[in-house]
This record gives structure tokens, C-alpha cells and sequence, in this order.
């Protein structure tokens, strides 16, 4: 890392003033961004893969302010079916939403599933491995990243859990 | 299933990052598990951590590597980097730009 430099390309997101966390899918041809201003995640397209000079809102968004009042992480599952948000909230929550078509926010749903996390308020960061099976999340209260294992096998069930 | 938020545990494992970021914002890890990254808008620089063993935070020990962003943004929230290692992506909050 300490031999990188800027390649003198940015991205412009003015769709909403305060912007807090960005995903990238795989294939470097979507990426989305979480604004706290209008508690909303964005969806931007890149026509060549990994180059934001080629990168454009798709006019596609959702509103997540019904779960989460000021929205900071965001992630998805590799399949592009399930997202969650993280916010810091009155405790630290995490919220599992479903798309029915896969890598369109605006077909989010929210699946009344949601997570406590370490760190209380200060919850900023989300990471989830690939496999699904590890998760990660930053404090800015405590200055610390946390580590969860989520469940190998199961369905997708509804319910809401106290992390411990 | 994996990807079940429901299910989710806490590991009893964390790590401070305090020593290199009084406000972290954001972790990323190298998909193999060995580096993780860290930003914040204390000092809106990239910090980089190697795990000992992989995916087990507890183990991550700063590598004295790190890179300022804060020509590109005075307050750096998110970190993220292509597959391969060959790009990296920090998203900023003060001027609203990938």
C-alpha cells in the first residue's frame, strides 16, 4: 500500500451530502454508496470495470430511514439477493434487507431481521467475508473492529438477536 | 446457509486501532484474510495491519504502512480495493467524492 499514488480520478456523488460508506461489486461494474443525509443507498454503474471516469448514477436508490435513521455500512451477499446496512443508532444495529432482482436496490425489502452490535453508538464500518460466514465492524467510540461468525448452515429466518 | 444476519455471534474478538486512528471509520480485509485496512477522519490515512492468523482480528499487528489521502479529502470514510490489490477507492466526506 505504501506504494500507491493518486491517479487523478474522482467521482462526484451528488445525490446526497453526506456520503459514509461505499460497496464495489466483484466485477469492479457497480458499486453503491450510503448517504446519512437522506438515509438512502445509491447505485452507480461503471461502463469500464474499476474506472470511476466511466462511472454514472443509475438513477436507482433506496430509502433505508424506516430501519435506519442515519445509515453508515453497507454490504451485500456475492449474489446480489440480500444487503445489510449498519447504523449507529440508539445501540448499534445492524438491518438484513432482500432484493428481488439481484443488484437492484430499488427492489430492497426489508426483512425484518436485524443485529446489535459491539461498540454501541460508535458503529461506523461493516465488512462481510465472502463466504458469508464472518463479519466485521468498526466503533469510532471504542477504536476498535469487531469479529462475529455468522451461522454455516440455516435458512433465512426472521427474528432479531442480542449479540453478546 | 451462511449470509444469516439472524444468526449472527460475536466472536470475543477485537482489536484496537486507536494506537494509528482516534476515529476509525471503516476495516477492509485482503481476501485471502492476512491484511487488514483501516481509515478514519482523524488523520484521513489508510493503515495497514497484518493478521497472523487469517480472519482472526485479534492477531492483527500494525505494520508501520500506511497513506495519507487527505490531498484527495479532509475527511476519508471508506476504503476499498479491487480483487487483485492493483487499485485502491476511498470515499470522502467532506467533498462527496469517490
Amino acid at each position: 500500500m505504501s506504494t500507491a499514488t493518486y491517479d487523478s480520478v474522482s467521482f462526484d456523488i451528488t445525490q446526497d451530502g453526506s456520503t459514509v460508506a461505499a460497496y464495489f461489486r466483484a466485477d469492479g461494474l457497480k458499486f453503491y454508496v450510503t448517504g446519512n443525509l437522506n438515509d438512502t443507498i445509491y447505485q452507480y454503474s461503471m461502463s469500464s470495470a474499476w474506472d470511476l471516469s466511466t462511472a454514472s448514477y443509475d438513477s436507482v436508490s433506496y430509502s433505508v430511514t424506516a430501519q435506519a435513521s442515519s445509515p453508515i455500512g453497507v454490504w451485500f451477499k456475492d449474489d446480489g439477493t440480500k444487503m445489510f446496512v449498519l447504523e449507529p443508532g440508539t445501540t448499534g444495529k445492524l438491518f438484513q434487507y432482500s432484493l428481488s432482482t439481484a443488484w437492484d436496490v430499488s427492489t430492497a425489502t426489508y426483512d425484518s431481521v436485524s443485529a446489535d452490535i459491539e461498540g454501541g453508538t460508535g458503529g461506523t464500518g461493516l465488512f462481510i467475508r465472502d463466504d458469508g460466514e464472518k463479519l466485521y465492524t468498526v466503533s469510532n467510540a471504542t477504536d476498535r473492529v469487531y469479529q462475529y461468525s455468522m451461522a454455516a448452515a440455516g435458512g433465512w429466518t426472521t427474528g432479531m438477536i442480542r449479540i453478546a | 446457509m451462511a449470509w444469516n444476519l439472524a444468526e449472527v455471534v460475536y466472536d470475543g474478538l477485537n482489536v484496537s486501532v486507536n494506537a494509528q486512528e482516534a476515529n476509525p471509520y471503516c476495516a477492509f480485509f485482503k481476501p485471502d484474510g492476512t491484511k487488514m485496512f483501516v481509515v478514519g477522519f482523524t488523520n484521513d490515512t489508510v493503515f495497514q495491519y497484518t493478521l497472523s492468523t487469517a480472519w482472526d482480528v485479534s492477531t492483527a499487528t500494525y505494520d508501520s504502512i500506511s497513506k495519507s489521502v487527505s490531498a484527495q479529502d479532509n475527511s476519508a470514510r471508506h476504503v476499498w480495493f479491487k480483487d487483485d490489490g492493483t487499485k485502491m477507492f476511498v470515499l470522502g466526506n467532506q467533498n462527496t467524492k469517490l
